[in-house]
């Protein structure tokens, strides 16, 4: 982002409608999503289901990540906090008021966390992408701090929120842990999808557009500030679903949900997974869950160390993430001549964070 | 097109089920000749180091069942927590609703265990807390603790403090949650018992280890009371660096013998409650404390080495007594009737739970050249504390 | 009085410490424009091989001083090669790698010395207290005081006469009026960062001393030292100084006066500062850039 660089021209492209847009090379991923979400609890049972979800949860903190760092630019090193924020947020209305049903908690503690977002997104967004990292890094462990210290964020003796559970998720309907599974899958996929074709409309183009030419587009007339601050509200939000799932599926909230881990793992799976791709999130928040499971199996007392290895490797591996090298091998599988210069053009801006034209 | 997806896709279900075999869920039924028992153990993050002590404690007394109880096989799991709460109750489920486990052991911290509690409770899983915890985890019916609960663990010095001691007024200190609280507890209602008082109770942030200004901040007492679970060496060098009145543990867990030699000298004299010494002058003792020699080449010094070996005594005595039957409404009043001498003296079981046992007051004392604990008085049968002192009334 | 004379050492003691960290992390941030998140990592290697040999060695707290120092140079040497040169402006990638890095070394320090607590280990010569205005002060912290004080002022000698802090100073003021001037920012930068490891090993050698030594001290360090950088301004070492010693002193009195809640405070302060000055106190860096 240094004055006075000339951002690469965007190739020309097409215009198509928003859906096919949006659901073109993607939906042989969507396919792919959807078999692996239902297969999974026939094929791997209990185990499966508890590691597709903590996949899922991930995947929406990713895509939070994504919406800020992919689109807008600003590498968010925070995000736990509006994530952690709507579980603890479920947990106190259901411990402190009572309330049982899990639809209202659920939109009650993600719109706290959008509420939260919206009142540090003030703060937050006057700086350049080094001082926003720091800012959102201070602002999650402040409050997992107030979490770990106060009384009022504890049920009492634990370090955390418990019994973050309910009676029915609709009338007749127990809550388990597989209706808790399907509940989140349903809710991932659907955001997944609302979010896709947003970020593939004007506004999504806009954001890609301030990473770059920022002084361009307020020439243009476009309110950049207004832009990133709906993004970061919205990327707050998307943390929040996250968290509340999260917090379902395992009827607890801690601390740790608020800081730096959970903040850092988000920022690993989207570099991981590949920014700005459908797909991206999930695959990364795949390997980053398989990984630490395997991991422990391998590594019973020093399984941390291969998470730590795992953190370097991405460093490293932000070029396209995984979802960018299937990009790219579909790409060359198809060799199209236009396919191919929209790529290079793609790979070569990646860093710069050109006005990408998302082709395939 | 469609066959690099495909081919992602094959190559994802590939990797997952390749993880999953790996590790995943295998069933043992309970009564198919094979009894299966979980423990949730610190293997990975601060308490680390328990964690490992627990497990040469559990595997010590698993060779010396031979493996067996009741004429069945034991299949021990042992699982990590991270000190964690969400993956702790990651890992009871997995233990309880995978692997079926007749009986748990842990989580170590109490604050993970009570967070779980809900859980054993609602899949009456009996399970056996590793060291002290508070009264309430013990309410539910489930969670047994052997070693008792953090009041009643602090009480005895209490009372040794003001009965045997003398000692008229105490300056108090521990870390900032319900087992600090606890355990300042015990001690003030038993240094109470024998015509002592409180002037001052501070409570310090949980993960700091410069304890500078509350020194600066202690008042003049007799002595001063302190209780860490694990830095009471650094508060010790900081205190006795400037500051010489008498040093009393209210429970002695947060002192090893490796940090007694780091603190050198200063630790000479230093007294607290425990429930378990090396060199006791009974045949238990003395039996565990060559076992453990001769399997891990050194002496069982500190309380934790032996607690985990009799949380596991616990389970096997109590399926030897229902005859291998892990029905758990038996297991249950099964551990309840139990009542054995094991190499920490008699343990028995309350009402609800909470072992009533005997207590031993300790010195640091040189034995040999090395800094180590030695027993001067005996509290037989030492009782739960079912309402502890609330943190608020404990000055005065 | 007692507490006031206390509390006034206590917190300038903490705070020196604190700013030998925070100065690395704020130079870094400033003038290369990147974050070294296992800055605190670094202060804790520094703080267990200091105490692994003074634990151990007669006379080993000394050598343990250099030692220290020198280990810790170099793995912010291995951090610069590594990570910042491979990664110069990817910002997102040198947060990830330093960041397993850090996770990294403290498993690493758990595998080498265990989870277990470590006691302060202190020479012996510095192992008294002596009476400062009526109270009974320890002369380890007293020397820790000296000792990081001197250090704090080496480096604002430094960074004020030599001409290696002008550069500094112009790479942090404006990097490409800098570089137009023909100043080669980036060799300054390494530089800087390694001067600024050595410092921050030597800082964590003599913490040791003060607080002893616990597994997690890598993580709560550089929050520490965050906290300082951002109220006290991005590549401003004055900034860092003020910082660390409001933090400390606020730290000494705040555990008297209100102990429950000691933790916040830290951030307290900085959204206060963040609220009156959104650069911090010292702050130069502009607000947006591009």
């Amino acid at each position: 982002m240094v004055v006075g660089e000339q951002p690469a021209l965007a190739p020309q492209v097409p215009r198509r409608g928003l859906l096919a847009k949006a659901l073109s090379f993607d939906s042989a991923a969507w396919v792919a999503l959807i078999g692996a979400i239902v297969v999974t609890p026939f094929i791997f049972g209990n185990v499966g289901i508890t590691l597709a979800q903590e996949i899922l949860v991930l995947a929406l903190l990713g895509v939070a990540v994504d919406v800020l760092h992919g689109y807008a630019g600003l590498p968010s090193f925070g995000q736990g906090a509006f994530f952690g924020a709507s579980g603890y947020a479920a947990g106190e209305l259901i411990y402190r008021l009572g309330w049982d049903n899990p639809w209202q908690v659920a939109v009650a503690a993600v719109a706290l966390s959008a509420l939260l977002a919206a009142a540090f997104g003030l703060i937050a967004l006057r700086a350049s992408a080094l001082y926003f990292l720091l800012i959102t890094f201070a602002f999650g462990q402040l409050l997992a701090t107030m979490a770990s210290q106060f009384q009022i964020f504890q049920t009492p003796g634990v370090a955390g929120i418990t019994g973050i559970t309910f009676t029915e998720a609709a009338p007749g309907v127990e809550w388990t842990s597989d209706v808790v599974y399907w509940i989140t899958a349903a809710v991932t996929v659907t955001l997944l999808a609302v979010l896709t074709i947003v970020l593939r409309s004007p506004f999504g183009f806009s954001l890609l557009a301030i990473q770059e030419m920022r002084r361009r587009m307020e020439a243009l007339g476009f309110n950049t500030w207004l832009l990133m601050y709906v993004a970061f509200v919205v990327s707050g939000a998307i943390a929040g679903v996250g968290g509340v799932l999260h917090a379902y599926a395992n009827g607890i909230a801690v601390p740790d949900d608020l800081g730096v881990v959970t903040s850092a793992e988000g920022l690993l799976v989207i570099l991981i997974g590949g920014s700005r791709r459908i797909g991206g999130p999930v695959l990364g928040a795949a390997v980053v869950v398989l990984l630490q499971y395997a991991a422990s199996f391998v590594l019973p007392t020093r399984w941390p160390l291969a998470i730590g290895a795992l953190y370097v490797v991405a460093a490293f591996w932000t070029k396209h993430g995984l979802a960018g090298l299937i990009v790219a091998a579909k790409s060359r599988a198809t060799s199209s001549g236009k396919d191919q210069h929209a790529l290079t053009t793609d790979v070569s801006t990646l860093r710069e964070g050109g006005a990408e034209a998302d082709v395939v | 097109m469609m066959n690099l997806n495909r081919r992602v896709l094959a190559g994802a279900v590939c990797a997952l089920l390749l993880m999953v075999a790996c590790g995943g869920g295998s069933s043992p039924q309970a009564n198919g000749g094979t009894i299966s028992i979980g423990a949730i153990l610190p293997l990975t993050g601060p308490f680390s180091f328990f964690g490992q002590i627990f497990l040469k404690a559990i595997n010590l007394r698993l060779k010396e069942a031979n493996g067996e109880v009741a004429g069945k096989k034991i299949n021990l799991i042992v699982a990590d927590d991270a000190n964690d709460l969400t993956t702790a109750q990651a890992k009871a489920r997995e233990l309880v609703e995978n692997d079926h486990v007749a009986a748990l052991m842990g989580p170590f911290n109490s604050s993970l265990l009570t967070g779980i509690t809900p859980y054993l409770k609602a899949h009456k899983v009996p399970t056996i807390a590793i060291e002290s915890t508070p009264i309430e985890a013990t309410q539910s019916g489930w969670v047994f603790c052997p070693q008792g609960d953090l009041a009643q663990i602090a009480y005895p010095m209490g009372l040794y403090a003001s009965q045997v001691l003398h000692l008229k007024t105490a300056t108090l200190i521990a870390p900032n949650y319900i087992a600090g609280w606890r355990i300042q507890a015990g001690f003030t209602q038993g240094f109470r018992e024998g015509g002592g008082h409180v002037i001052q109770a501070q409570w310090t942030d949980l993960t700091t280890t410069d304890f500078s200004s509350y020194i600066s901040n202690l008042k003049q007492a007799d002595a001063v009371v302190s209780w860490f679970p694990a830095t009471e060496v650094t508060f010790l060098k900081q205190l006795t660096v400037v500051n010489k009145s008498k040093n009393l543990l209210a429970y002695g867990n947060g002192l090893s013998d490796t940090q007694m030699q780091q603190l050198g000298d200063p630790s000479l004299g230093i007294q607290t409650s425990i429930q378990y010494v090396w060199d006791l002058n009974t045949p238990e003792a003395k039996k565990f404390a060559d076992q453990y020699k001769a399997e891990y080449n050194t002496l069982p010094t500190v309380q934790n080495d032996e607690a985990a070996y009799e949380d596991l005594s616990v389970i096997l005595e109590a399926l030897k007594s229902t005859g291998g039957d892990t029905n758990p409404a038996k297991l249950r009043s099964a551990i309840l009737n139990l009542n054995f001498k094991g190499p920490a003296g008699q343990v028995s079981f309350d009402k609800s739970g909470v072992g009533i046992r005997d207590f031993y007051i300790v010195r640091v004392d040189k034995v040999n050249g090395k800094l180590t604990w030695v027993a001067d008085k005996t509290y037989v049968g030492v009782r739960p504390i079912t309402k502890p002192i609330d943190k608020d009334a404990i000055v005065g | 009085m007692q507490l006031v004379v206390g509390g006034v050492l206590n917190g300038l003691s903490f705070g020196f410490i604190l700013f030998l960290v925070a100065s690395g992390l704020t130079i870094t941030l400033g003038l290369m424009r990147t974050l070294n998140l296992a800055q605190g990592a670094m202060y804790m290697i520094g703080g267990y091989i200091a105490w692994a040999l003074a634990a151990h060695f007669p006379g080993g707290f000394w050598i343990g001083l250099l030692v220290s120092g020198v280990v810790v140079t170099g793995i912010g040497l291995l951090i610069d090669l590594l990570i910042f040169r491979q990664l110069a402006n990817d910002l997102p990638g040198v947060i990830l790698g330093t960041f397993g890095i850090l996770i990294i070394l403290t498993n690493v320090v758990d595998w080498v010395w265990n989870s277990e607590p470590k006691g302060p280990a202190v020479p012996e010569v510095l192992g008294g207290s002596v009476s400062i205005l009526g109270v009974h002060y320890p002369v380890i912290r007293l020397s820790a005081l000296a000792f990081a004080g001197s250090l704090a002022l080496l480096l604002w000698f430094v960074q004020e006469r030599t001409r290696l802090g002008s550069l500094v100073k112009a790479g942090v003021d404006d990097s490409e009026m800098a570089q137009a001037l023909g100043i080669n920012v980036a060799l300054t930068g390494r530089v800087v960062f390694a001067i600024a490891a050595f410092v921050t090993g030597l800082s964590g050698a003599f913490g040791q001393a003060l607080t002893g030594l616990t597994t997690d001290i890598g993580l709560t360090t550089l929050l520490l030292a965050l906290i300082v950088t951002i109220l006290g301004g991005l590549g401003s070492l004055e900034g860092a100084l003020v910082g660390s010693i409001v933090l400390g002193l606020a730290q000494a009195f705040g555990t008297v006066w209100f102990p429950e809640y000691v933790a916040v405070v830290p951030y307290a302060i900085m959204i206060v500062v963040l609220a009156v000055r959104p650069t911090g106190l010292f702050g130069k860096l502009h607000t947006r850039t591009g």
